[in-house]
């Protein structure tokens, strides 16, 4: 399972500076062309960018575990690419819920406010230099050869170690979270509440597609949409409160590695009922299409499927 | 021996808390996972239509969607139970556990009310309420969220603390 991790994470980190620098490209070409198609591609870029960083976050995590006992790999690099990339991961988090926002309010209104275009811009910006950082580092961790002349494995962690800071940003917040037991229950319970938001709006929302309540215009639930953004919210902040301060109990698990799994698939569905134009269209007492419907049943299966690997995580793989 | 003692040494009691089984404990607290997003994010969508957040959802078209609520409940009582009698003698000097309950009475009745005075005005179906039912949906919101915050403070406080801790 480690070793897949790494793997994993080097497969994966690049699409996210590929899909920032498209992202990024495609906004600003669309706010000179004035194109809303292509600012609603550029937003949507962000958003799935915002998905991705979950699944590189975490198996970055679990990839440290491995570096960790291999030859030649200096943990102070590490520890470096760590700090750097938790950044860039809040950053990119920021970013995507902003982008979601806009999503929406295309969606509703065909236009942006002004206010979140100017975020979106600045975000992107921020995000893609704060990820260009994060990858140089991790770069290093086992490209000596890019740093210059110098002596791969020790000799290189040697440099690295005089260059440090002595604070480490990852071991503050593991340390905040660890010390404090306030801080692990506190998160606990905001994770509970996040879930409540988010099931709630989003089991009435697809059963609406699927045919309940078949009286009311997809357009007036879609209203209640930013609430269950706001419960992702919660969750991923709080999420990565417990993953950055004991690792271990969740990069070793298999069934945490399935929740984030089912967790991106979940908000890739969660996105289409967001900008879909076949579900926008239903009236009072319409009903969807096969497609939608099936969107729909799927989006049930996969948030469930987040509750039930979340609920039993602790229970399965490594108990803890 | 007290009640709470010999509840917790029932046959059924020793298994929830103590079996290796992952349908034992794991499968419990998940069905009352489950029942809890349901009967809060029903309650949920409901008071927001109440506060006006969505007024545009007709009130009438979310008693199909209130059914869900209340399978939620008729989850979580039983799965409620199986989870307090394996800990007895734990909860039952846990003031959080009290307070858990209070709070889920509470938004339970709170709930019914605002739905009986929202069925006798027997508004048009997308008007916006009345500033006594906002005031109710706002109240019932409240109480789920302490019915939470006390729930999971069960784990933490007094004996029970090693039960679910970290």
């Amino acid at each position: 399972m480690s070793l897949n991790a790494v793997h994993f994470h080097i497969v994966t980190n690049h699409t996210l500076t590929m899909g920032m620098v498209l992202g990024l490209c495609v906004f600003f070409l669309a706010l000179w062309r004035k194109d809303s198609r292509l600012t609603e591609v550029s937003l949507g870029t962000f958003v799935l960018v915002a998905l991705a960083a979950l699944p590189v976050f975490v198996s970055g995590a679990a990839a440290q575990r491995v570096t960790a006992d291999l030859v030649g790999v200096s943990p102070m690099v590490v520890r470096r690419h760590q700090d750097a990339a938790l950044a860039a991961f809040a950053v990119a988090e920021i970013l995507g819920l902003l982008a979601w926002l806009g999503l929406w309010q295309f969606r509703r209104k065909a236009r942006l406010h002004r206010s979140l275009v100017g975020a979106v811009a600045l975000g992107g910006v921020v995000t893609l230099a704060l990820m260009t950082q994060a990858a140089t580092f991790g770069g290093e961790i086992r490209h000596p050869e890019i740093v210059g002349a110098i002596e791969p494995g020790a000799a290189a962690a040697d440099t690295y170690t005089s260059a440090m800071p002595a604070a480490s940003t990852s071991a503050a917040v593991a340390s905040f979270v660890v010390t404090y037991a306030w801080v692990w229950q506190a998160a606990e319970t905001v994770h509970f509440v996040g879930m409540c938001l988010l099931m709630g709006i989003l089991l009435a929302v697809n059963l609406r597609i699927i045919g309940w309540m078949k009286g009311v215009a997809f357009s007036a639930l879609h209203r209640l949409l930013p609430v269950a953004a706001l419960g992702f919210s919660l969750n991923t902040l709080s999420g990565m409160l417990f993953v950055v301060a004991v690792p271990e109990q969740y990069t070793q698990n298999p069934a945490f590695f399935l929740k984030v799994a089912f967790l991106c698939l979940a908000g890739l569905q969660a996105a289409y009922l967001t900008v879909s134009r076949a579900t926008w269209a239903l009236g009072p007492g319409d009903l969807a299409g096969t497609t939608p419907r099936l969107v729909a049943t799927s989006g049930l299966v996969l948030w469930f499927g987040v509750v039930f690997w979340g609920s039993t995580l602790p229970f399965l793989g490594l108990r803890f | 021996m007290s009640v709470f003692t010999w509840l917790e040494h029932t046959r059924l009691a020793t298994w929830v808390g103590l079996s290796d089984s992952f349908f034992a404990y794991p499968s419990i607290l998940l069905l009352h996972t489950i029942g809890l997003t349901l009967v809060v994010g029903v309650q949920l969508v409901v008071a927001l239509r109440v506060i006006g957040l969505s007024p545009h959802i007709p009130l009438r078209e979310l008693d199909g969607l209130l059914r869900l609520a209340w399978v939620g409940l008729a989850l979580n009582v039983p799965t409620g139970v199986l989870l307090l009698i394996a800990k007895a003698t734990q909860f039952v000097v846990n003031p959080a556990f009290y307070l858990k309950m209070l709070s889920v009475g509470l938004a339970v009745s709170i709930f019914f009310v605002m739905k009986a005075r929202l069925d006798r005005r027997n508004e048009a179906d997308e008007s916006p309420c009345d500033r006594s039912s906002r005031l109710l949906a706002v109240a019932c919101l409240s109480c789920w969220l302490l019915a939470i915050v006390a729930g999971r403070a069960m784990a933490y406080v007094g004996e029970a603390a090693e039960f679910g801790g970290v």
